[in-house]
């Protein structure tokens, strides 16, 4: 028995093969999504101190992503997508040269005993460092990465993340004295 | 404050989470973006198709068309001689109008006669 195969069923599997993919790309970054979307978030707002921008960050990174990324090649989701949006967060930086000055809250309470005076001053102190030194704050304080992990995680040496965390917090004790 | 005041403060709080608006807009635009990438892309190929088609319909006409047919010279004499017995600043334009007039009516004369002399070959 001769098996032919005729041109349009050859379209029709390809055509199968490439919906099934791209379901197979859309489960992933949706679960992507789900498992650290909103770290991912709360990184790229507290570089850009922006919700807005975070936001856009964010969209581009999943759209990319969706375009070019079969599951096989991300061998390390996490850190694939912290770069992506360290890498856009800092782009868009760039592209803007002056950050966005924004009145809305990047701050939220986890712990009793917070005042809304007090998050205003500790927000405001935020805003006012370099998105380098809220980077390095972020990621230790907020992702409890050491140092030499958030070294990795950024390219810099350990020396320069270290640096860069204690002039945030000089700056930010500095700022909130009168209130603390 | 010291550094650990400062620390702690830090502690009592965390940047805010995405909004529920957002995320379920994500999670669509991502659905739109796969629904683009899989729907079969039939314009360039119909663009493709019908540019082929024109240049091929092109083609064939241009093939088709007869070789234009080329004006016998105008006889000289004959338009001279005209023109002097028509007289008048546009006499010469007349006379060639004339002349050419004529020799298209000997032409399809003589062609009608070269079409008889070859039928008539045939039905001998």
């Amino acid at each position: 028995m001769i098996h032919t195969k005729t041109w349009d069923s050859r379209v029709s599997v390809s055509e199968e093969m490439r919906e099934d993919a791209a379901a197979d790309r859309r489960r992933f970054l949706a679960g992507v999504y789900r498992e650290s979307g909103a770290q991912l978030y709360r990184y790229a707002l507290m570089i850009l101190a922006h919700r807005g921008d975070a936001e856009d960050v964010l969209q581009q990174v999943f759209a990319a992503a969706l375009g070019k990324a079969p599951r096989r090649e991300i061998a390390d989701p996490a850190a694939y997508f912290r770069t992506a949006v360290r890498n856009a967060a800092y782009s868009l930086l760039r592209q803007r040269r002056t950050a966005r000055a924004a009145e809305e809250l990047i701050l939220e309470p986890v712990a009793g005993g917070c005042s809304p005076l007090e998050q205003a001053a500790l927000e405001q102190a935020l805003k006012a460092l370099p998105p380098e030194q809220r980077e390095v704050v972020h990621l230790h304080v907020y992702e409890g990465m050491t140092f030499q992990e958030v070294a990795n995680a950024t390219g810099e040496s350990i020396n320069t993340v270290s640096a860069r965390y204690r002039y945030a917090v000089d700056k930010m004790r500095r700022l909130l004295g009168p209130t603390g | 404050m010291h550094d650990d005041d400062v620390d702690g403060l830090l502690r009592k709080y965390r940047p805010a989470a995405p909004s529920r608006a957002f995320e379920e807009s994500l999670l669509q635009s991502l659905d739109r973006e796969i629904l683009g990438a899989t729907q079969p892309r039939t314009w360039p190929w119909a663009v493709a198709a019908a540019a082929l088609l024109t240049i091929t319909i092109g083609l064939h006409a241009v093939s088709r068309t007869p070789p234009a047919q080329v004006e016998p010279a105008l006889d000289a004499r004959r338009v001279q001689d005209l023109a002097d017995d028509i007289g008048g600043p546009h006499a010469r334009a007349m006379a060639e109008f004339i002349v050419r007039q004529e020799q298209r009516a000997n032409a399809e004369v003589e062609q009608g006669r070269a079409e008889d002399v070859a039928r008539e070959a045939v039905n001998r």
